[in-house]
């Protein structure tokens, strides 16, 4: 079975290649949500497995997006991986990851192998 | 009433007294002198004329008794009629003249007497001579002549002893006249002494007596008992000298006790204070210059005012003060006797002379070295303020950017991923341009994250460590991490138990980043040492020094001043960002330290960071 994830990000053009080089490898099915107001509403609809977040989007910050996503039944339970193109002062590796108060932190740019490493971990944490 | 006065009314007093006295004498001398007139008149010429009645008496009756004796002899008998008759008429004149000078009845009554019995006594002559010449018994004559002598010599007598008992009482009250003379002269005379001593008496009452107090007061007041007023109080000379030394004791005592109040204000002065003759010579030093300076007044009076300032300090000369008037509030610096330089704070003015004509020039200077520290100390803290507000700003900025930056390069990054499904694998040029394009982006997201990492200095978590535990830290991490190939390690520790507290993380990225530089200045060969010693910060604040020497190629001068802008990179092969010793530069800073780096081309580098002591301030 593949992974649906949801991937919320104003940056069309990256949301795109994102979308074609995860489903190139066959294991993941993508959305792609780019307006961040909806994406409470269509995470709600789609009830992925896993959502990707970026955390600075023009309207709502990616944190308060998960804060709001807890709040649904729904989507309680749908683990999140935020995306930054801000570095922590914690540094993570470029194209790698961290985890801060039990999400996941993915440095932008990234790379795909990469990526696709911490959608599977975060999956596998899913509670079943 | 003024002593001259006095004196004066005292003399005239004397000379009245001794008028007076003369007086008194002079009428008893002319009294006494009457007195003895009349004793000499009365008493001398009836003694004389009775003593010629009584001779020529009775030479009349001796005459008679040789006429008698001479019978038949008739010269002899001529001869003594002769005499009796010469001889009775000496007896009437002498008789005249007592009558003629007598003047008292007993005077009278005893010529009357002694001319009754010369009157006799001449009848019985003339009786007796008529009876010699008729040839009588003589025996009986001769008896009754001498009866008759006997009487009238008896007769004389008497008056003779009466006159001698008048003239002894005469001459009794002459006696006592004089006696009284005497005793009256002695009597002025004891006055006048005692008006003499009266005199001595007053004198020293007036004059010496009141001199002498003042004279007592005046030695005590010249002692330096200024508060003591003489009691001396008269109207005359000396109660006016008394007053004049008693207004100028109080004159005295108001300048001297100003004196004293003004040297007192000068001693306590918390600035110092200086001055100077016309000739710039130093004249007088309060005690707060003395403590500045570090020197005794006295090693300081007559030199000249310019040896005062430190080196290279301004100094104001004297000859500009007196033509300006006054210099205020100039900031210049004193030299104190160590050779510190103390900063003042330097103000000045012009003293006139008691004529309004300059007569040297005053000094006032503040030590203001607190103030210089504090302002420096002030200085620092709103560097560091505005190094941070700069910094904070441009953490801002570097997140903008780094946002704006990052977002392509994650497109670019997924574009080449894209790419290389759709077309990489066979076309081997394709494969190394995709390849370019992966490792520009990875550059160009090192250069992004440094820049933030620059910008943005993280919450530091303090704690207190040893420096050696840092060095040996950051050497296990470059142990492990690179290779040391054949570069040589040497440490050096201080072993003073220094601590410091700082970010470990941070002081540690900072360290390999120094490290990292020495590695790559030596290459293959080489020793790099690091060590530890203490050292001091700007502020006289205590730190620790942890240098990292290395062997390498150093750096040329003209980029040393430029080794700590953000960007700047000898490193051509793209290993650097150049924003390594910015960063190290910035932490070391947010320490409260400071990173200096010495070179010399051909022989190595020295780079010190030196952090300050756990304890202190920063």
């Amino acid at each position: 079975m593949k992974t649906d994830v949801l991937v919320v990000d104003d940056e069309q053009d990256f949301t795109f290649f994102v979308k074609k080089n995860l489903e190139a490898s066959g294991r993941f099915e993508v959305s792609v949500c780019t307006d961040a107001t909806k994406a409470v509403e269509r995470a709600r609809q789609l009830r992925p497995h896993v959502i990707l977040l970026d955390i600075m989007m023009p309207g709502i910050a990616g944190e308060e997006l998960a804060v709001q996503l807890q709040a649904h039944q729904e989507t309680k339970h749908v683990p999140v991986v935020f995306l930054t193109a801000l570095v922590r002062e914690d540094e993570a590796p470029t194209g790698g990851s961290h985890e801060i108060g039990g999400h996941t932190f993915v440095a932008k740019p990234v790379k795909i192998q990469e990526l696709m490493r911490v959608l599977d971990e975060a999956t596998s944490k899913r509670p079943s | 009433m003024r002593l001259r006065q006095q004196f004066s009314l005292w003399l005239l007093f004397i000379a009245v007294c001794v008028g007076l006295m003369s007086v008194a004498w002079v009428q008893r001398a002319h009294r006494i002198k009457a007195q003895f007139d009349a004793f000499a008149n009365l008493t001398t010429p009836g003694l004389v004329a009775l003593g010629q009645i009584k001779a020529s008496a009775l030479a009349q009756l001796q005459w008679a008794e040789v006429f008698a004796s001479a019978e038949g002899d008739a010269r002899v008998r001529r001869e003594a009629d002769e005499a009796v008759a010469r001889e009775r008429a000496r007896y009437l004149e002498w008789t005249g003249v007592y009558r003629g000078i007598a003047r008292a009845p007993e005077e009278h009554e005893t010529l009357d007497t002694v001319e009754r019995a010369g009157a006799a006594l001449s009848a019985r002559s003339v009786e007796f001579m008529a009876q010699a010449g008729q040839g009588q018994d003589l025996a009986e004559v001769h008896e009754e002549l001498r009866k008759i002598e006997r009487r009238f010599a008896r007769v004389v007598d008497r008056a003779i002893g009466w006159h001698l008992e008048d003239a002894q009482a005469q001459k009794t009250a002459l006696t006592q006249d004089l006696d009284r003379a005497a005793r009256l002269s002695l009597a002025s005379g004891a006055i006048l002494a005692l008006l003499a001593v009266g005199l001595g008496v007053f004198m020293a009452g007036r004059i010496a007596r009141p001199l002498g107090r003042l004279a007592d007061d005046m030695r005590v007041v010249g002692q330096g008992a200024l508060d003591r007023r003489t009691a001396v109080r008269s109207r005359d000379e000396i109660g006016q000298v008394a007053a004049t030394f008693n207004r100028m004791a109080e004159d005295l005592q108001q300048t001297t006790v100003s004196k004293h109040y003004v040297d007192r204000i000068i001693t306590s002065m918390a600035d110092t204070l200086v001055a100077t003759d016309l000739e710039g010579r130093i004249q007088t030093v309060n005690a707060s210059a003395e403590r500045v300076l570090g020197r005794r007044a006295a090693e300081l009076v007559n030199r000249p005012l310019s040896s005062l300032f430190a080196p290279g300090a301004t100094a104001p000369s004297v000859s500009d003060l007196l033509t300006q008037g006054t210099v205020r509030n100039l900031e210049t610096a004193y030299t104190a006797s160590d050779g510190r330089a103390v900063p003042v704070l330097f103000s000045a003015a012009v003293m006139p002379d008691a004529q309004g004509r300059p007569a040297g020039v005053v000094c006032v200077a503040s030590d203001i070295t607190e103030r210089t520290k504090a302002q420096e100390a002030l200085r620092r803290a709103q560097d560091q303020l505005a190094q941070s507000e700069k910094l904070a700003a441009l953490g801002r900025f570097a997140a903008g950017v780094a946002h704006e930056v990052k977002n392509p390069l994650a497109i670019i990054q997924g574009g080449v991923e894209f790419l290389a499904l759709k077309v990489g694998g066979q076309d081997q040029d394709l494969r190394e341009t995709m390849q370019m394009i992966e490792e520009s982006v990875q550059r160009a997201d090192t250069i992004v994250r440094d820049l933030l990492k620059f910008a943005r200095p993280s919450t530091q978590k303090r704690e207190v460590v040893a420096p050696e535990e840092l060095v040996q830290g950051t050497l296990s991490l470059l142990t492990y991490g690179r290779a040391l190939k054949t570069i040589s390690v040497e440490t050096r520790f201080a072993q003073d138990g220094l601590r410091v507290a700082v970010d470990k993380n941070q002081i540690q990225q900072v360290l390999l980043n120094l490290m990292m530089n020495a590695l790559d200045a030596m290459g293959e060969q080489g020793r790099l040492t690091v060590s530890t010693a203490p050292a001091s910060l700007p502020g006289e604040q205590l730190g620790c020094a942890i240098a990292v020497a290395d062997t390498g190629s150093g750096i040329a001068p003209e980029h040393r001043d430029k080794l700590f802008e953000p960007f700047f990179t000898t490193k051509r092969d793209k290993k650097g960002t150049g924003l390594g010793l910015s960063i190290s530069k910035t932490i070391a800073e947010s320490h409260g330290g400071t990173l200096t780096l010495e070179s010399e081309l051909g022989k190595g580098t020295v780079v010190t960071l030196v952090l300050p002591l756990q304890g202190g301030p920063g």
